[in-house]
């Protein structure tokens, strides 16, 4: 395990964009974690003050209601980091239970279990997520979180199950199980190792395909608007006219530019998680 | 290849018979779901008998609430299985199927057109690539190119529009084509739709195409360093050959495999980018009906979609074989690159499987 | 002598830093079946694609001279290159089985290599015409084969696929890498049986590479045995088995054999390990795991001496007892 973290900080060193990623990641938990306790947002909503520009007391200008639009951005992060992290991970947990359910097991349960994984693939999620959203119309953190994983975890268990699958055939599983190795035991040394790598992987990316849906969710209005987050602020700079002057305009490309950066950030990041994990790249 | 084809046709009546259960799941019974919240409504507005409200409610969704679900669910199948999916809540007069019949060729035309301009330019892209892939630009072409492809699609469609439509007025800002042209096979009708199409199209390709390139050159990469390449030059064959039956063939086949997820989320993503270029295709009917609570619609949205996204992956498979014969029997799904587990996983989507 | 086929002067091939090949010369002549041994890694199969200029890269020729049918294959240009590989030298890969185009039929790959040789067939028909002959020879049903797919033959058979390709545009020389190595016995036999039919009925040279030295014993007549680069023993197969002047690497090799039937000589009798190309010893390259070593052993590398019939021995030991200087004559 150590030496792993010792190829991973070398990795990074290596490769800048991968480190300059994992460091905005970084950035954006704490802001997330630790934003709504340091900043607040104003309650006077005063549209004298809508769309001022950027000023040292605004750093990035006022909104259509004369909100600091800094301030709103901070705390926009936390609502999406949220939803996109716990997305991701039921997505994980769904994919790397079932996938090892159906390889260790095998059989007719397997069988079944996969014609529902090819379905959950190939129904397009983005869609069903929409239409779930829309008749169930709720903010809730954890009710969105669910609805985004609706299709998200059939992929990993598919990869999941293939390794279970390869390795359950093995010879050296047969000797484990004839030594009466716990299946624990099986699980830890052989089966995490090999698809370690790959859960890893599809976690981030997870992330990033959940940030995307829940964005998306918000700035069509699927999702009801409560409270600010970044998809909020672009579907309100949109229809309340960002566009129109260039004061504005702050408004409506700040939050784009975070998720952006974001975006970007944990794919360079993850990068650095594959070249970990590929053996040809790691050792030097 | 008889069972090859069968399984594939099978799956795909499963998946949409799976799909339209999956939707009278939605409408009728989860919970908050449209025809209990039509039937309340009605109820509350209070001038209507019990009897006039089942009566409305099954003019609009062609089921009667009262009747047992598993009764409602037959209807329901047999209502779709003759092209019924209800009518309009906020526009009796027009029934789902017309609304959805005239959307859905918007947005095949789009999406296709996208895929083919992201595919060409991915393809080309990854293949300069590989052939480079040493040198410095290389690397700066990877970055940038991992760059574009993280960036959300709608996104997208937000600085072009605000690019190339305010600011400068280059493109229209919406809609599929002028209001003052008349449709039908003439010239100023078509030029007006392909004009009209270049910025979604554009939206959904300057997204996509990172994806093809990427692709593009991990496996031409791969397929550079095969020992049947060095065969065939060991055996005296010429350039142009290898490049196109020896290393270009085998690079293409994960593409096909690619176009079939690509498909899906390109489908999705016609959800934002129709609604921002007010483009009249299923994904901008879809938000429309989202928008305005038309139940109905939105369900008939959402099966079409789906549908078209099963059958165009159909006939993806359908043509595979003719691409890489391997697939077809078991030896040769064995012989395959990425039969192992997960090395074709390699190259996950941005976004994973979640759209 | 009859003239040299194939003549390798003083090759050196370097891999960077490293030098896969050092210094060897030898001398291949017509109709000959020459095998090349060593273990893996001692730069036999680098020396085998050198012929074809087909080093894969990194890897460079920076010394030396590669000379096939007196001309240097170095200095050949591409369009010489291409003329050379298939209908003068043909060459069949270490595990041919990858070796074919998997989306594509073996009757379509005879076609792309007819295509690209027009010069050797000038009738319509003639080129599959002779495949077909050949396969037979390799005992193969040809039209079976023909309108296969690669996955859809087993590995035996694409091995010997593989030989009649190399063998359709009827080279002079024909080169192969580890021909039986990953082949099951029954197929070796097969294989090796070919191959000196092949030679009987069409009088090609053969080169071949391996580390099986039952396979040398079988089939060839004049062995070059290589070791950590270097050529340190070459003449008849006799000669190389005869308990006369040896290296003590081949020495060693052949009392192994009885124990050690099996690929990878990696892990046998002979104590210690090939060196590490980055890190050679000085000196002789063997002598860290040599029973005979001397002082000299590890100061000076001893050089090839050929004795009056040909038989080369590149170690101090073997050739003073035998009394042999670089001169090649005897001291008393």
């Amino acid at each position: 395990m150590s030496d792993l973290m010792r190829d991973f900080w070398r990795i990074l060193r290596a490769d800048k964009s991968a480190l300059v990623g994992g460091i905005i990641v970084l950035i954006y938990l704490l802001t997330a974690i630790f934003g709504p306790v340091i900043f607040h947002l104003s309650n006077v909503q005063s549209a004298a003050n809508a769309y001022l520009g950027p000023s040292v007391r605004h750093p990035l200008g006022t909104d259509f209601l004369g909100q600091d639009v800094a301030t709103e951005l901070i705390l926009g992060a936390r609502p999406i980091m949220e939803v996109g992290l716990m997305a991701a991970t039921i997505i994980t947990l769904i994919g790397v239970v079932i996938g090892l359910l159906c390889g260790y097991v095998g059989g007719l349960f397997d069988d079944t279990v996969m014609r529902v994984v090819d379905v959950a693939l190939t129904i397009p999620g983005l869609p069903l997520i929409i239409v779930i959203a829309a008749i169930v119309h709720s903010s809730n953190p954890f009710v969105l979180a669910g609805i985004l994983s609706v299709t998200g975890w059939a992929g990993l268990a598919r990869a999941v199950r293939s390794q279970a699958t390869s390795l359950r055939t093995m010879d050296f599983m047969a000797a484990a199980r004839v030594q009466g190795l716990p299946l624990r035991n099986i699980v830890a040394r052989q089966l995490l190792p090999n698809v370690g790598p790959y859960v890893a992987i599809h976690f981030l990316l997870g992330i990033t395909g959940a940030i995307y849906a829940e964005v998306g969710l918000f700035l069509l209005g699927v999702a009801p608007i409560s409270g600010t987050n970044w998809g909020i602020m672009i579907n309100l700079a949109m229809s309340q006219g960002a566009l129109l002057s260039s004061r504005s305009l702050i408004y409506l490309f700040a939050p784009m530019a975070a998720i952006v950066i974001l975006q970007v950030a944990f794919v360079f990041f993850s990068r650095a998680l594959d070249s970990l994990f590929n053996p040809r790249l790691r050792v030097q | 290849m008889i069972s090859y084809i069968v399984r594939r046709v099978v799956m795909a009546a499963v998946i949409i018979y799976v799909v339209v259960t999956l939707s009278f799941f939605m409408v009728r019974l989860m919970p908050g779901n449209p025809m209990d919240y039509l039937e309340s409504q009605l109820e509350r507005q209070g001038n209507l008998t019990p009897q006039q409200v089942e009566e409305k409610v099954h003019a609009i969704y062609g089921l009667l609430p009262n009747e047992p679900v598993w009764k409602q669910y037959l209807q329901y199948m047999a209502q779709a299985a003759q092209g019924n999916l209800g009518t309009s809540l906020n526009d009796p007069g027009q029934t789902v199927v017309h609304i959805i019949a005239g959307a859905l060729p918007w947005t095949i035309f789009s999406v296709g057109v996208a895929l083919i301009v992201s595919f060409v330019i991915g393809i080309a892209v990854g293949t300069v690539m590989a052939a480079f892939q040493d040198r410095q630009l290389t690397k700066v072409a990877t970055l940038f190119v991992s760059f574009i492809s993280a960036i959300p699609n709608y996104l997208v469609a937000i600085v072009l529009i605000y690019l190339l439509a305010d600011t400068y007025r280059v493109f229209p800002t919406g809609g599929a084509y002028a209001a003052d042209v008349n449709p039908g096979a003439n010239l100023p009708f078509i030029g007006s739709v392909l004009v009209h199409a270049i910025m979604p199209i554009a939206s959904y390709s300057i997204v996509g195409f990172g994806g093809w390139a990427l692709q593009m050159k991990g496996s031409a990469v791969s397929t550079l360093g095969s020992e049947y390449v060095r065969a065939a030059e060991a055996r005296g064959l010429g350039a142009r050959r290898i490049t196109q039956t020896y290393v270009g063939r085998n690079s293409m086949l994960p593409q096909v495999t690619l176009l079939a997820l690509s498909l899906g989320f390109m489908f999705g993503g016609s959800v934002f980018i129709e609604t921002y270029f007010n483009y009249p295709g299923i994904g901008y009917q879809l938000i429309n009906a989202v928008n305005s609570r038309d139940y109905s619609v939105m369900m008939g949205c959402f099966v079409l979609i789906t549908v078209s996204v099963v059958i165009s992956n159909l006939l993806v498979d359908l043509v595979y074989p003719l691409v890489d014969p391997r697939i077809v029997s078991p030896a040769g799904r064995r012989s395959r690159p990425g039969a192992r587990a997960g090395a074709e996983e390699q190259n996950v989507p941005v976004g994973g499987t979640v759209a | 002598m009859a003239p040299a086929l194939v003549a390798l002067k003083d090759l050196t091939v370097a891999f960077g830093d490293l030098h896969a090949v050092e210094g060897v010369s030898l001398e291949v002549g017509q109709g000959d079946i020459y095998a090349i041994v060593g273990e893996s890694g001692c730069g036999k199969s680098t020396l085998a694609y050198s012929l074809l200029d087909l080093i894969p890269p990194p890897g460079r020729i920076i010394g030396g001279e590669v000379r096939v049918e007196g001309r240097s294959v170095v200095e050949m240009s591409r369009a010489e290159l291409q003329r050379l590989r298939g209908p003068r030298v043909g060459m069949v890969f270490q595990a041919a089985m990858n070796s074919f185009n998997p989306v594509v039929t073996i009757g379509a790959q005879v076609g792309h290599m007819l295509e690209a040789h027009p010069e050797v067939f000038p009738g319509a028909g003639e080129g599959r015409a002779y495949f077909r002959q050949l396969l037979e020879m390799v005992r193969l049903p040809p039209d079976r084969v023909l309108r296969s797919f690669e996955h859809q033959l087993s590995g035996g058979m694409r091995q010997r696929v593989a030989i009649a390709f190399a063998l359709l545009l009827r080279p002079s020389i024909l080169v192969l890498d580890e021909p039986t190595t990953a082949l099951d016995v029954l197929n070796q036999r097969l294989v090796l049986e070919a191959l000196r039919e092949l030679h009987a009925t069409l009088g090609v040279t053969i080169i071949f590479v391996t580390h099986d030295l039952a396979v040398v014993a079988e089939l060839a007549e004049r062995v070059a045995v290589m070791y950590a680069g270097r050529l340190v023993e070459s003449g008849t197969v006799d000669e190389i088995f005869a308990r006369g002047r040896r290296h003590p690497y081949v020495a060693a090799l052949i009392s192994a054999i009885p124990s050690v039937l099996q690929p990878g000589l990696r892990v046998g009798p002979i104590a210690g390990q090939v060196p590490d190309l980055a890190e050679l010893p000085p000196g002789c390259r063997f002598a860290p795991r040599c029973r005979l070593a001397r002082a000299i052993c590890r100061e000076v590398e001893p050089p090839l001496i050929a004795d009056g019939t040909g038989h080369s021995v590149a170690c101090h030991v073997a050739n003073e007892k035998a009394g042999l200087t670089p001169s090649g004559r005897a001291v008393r």
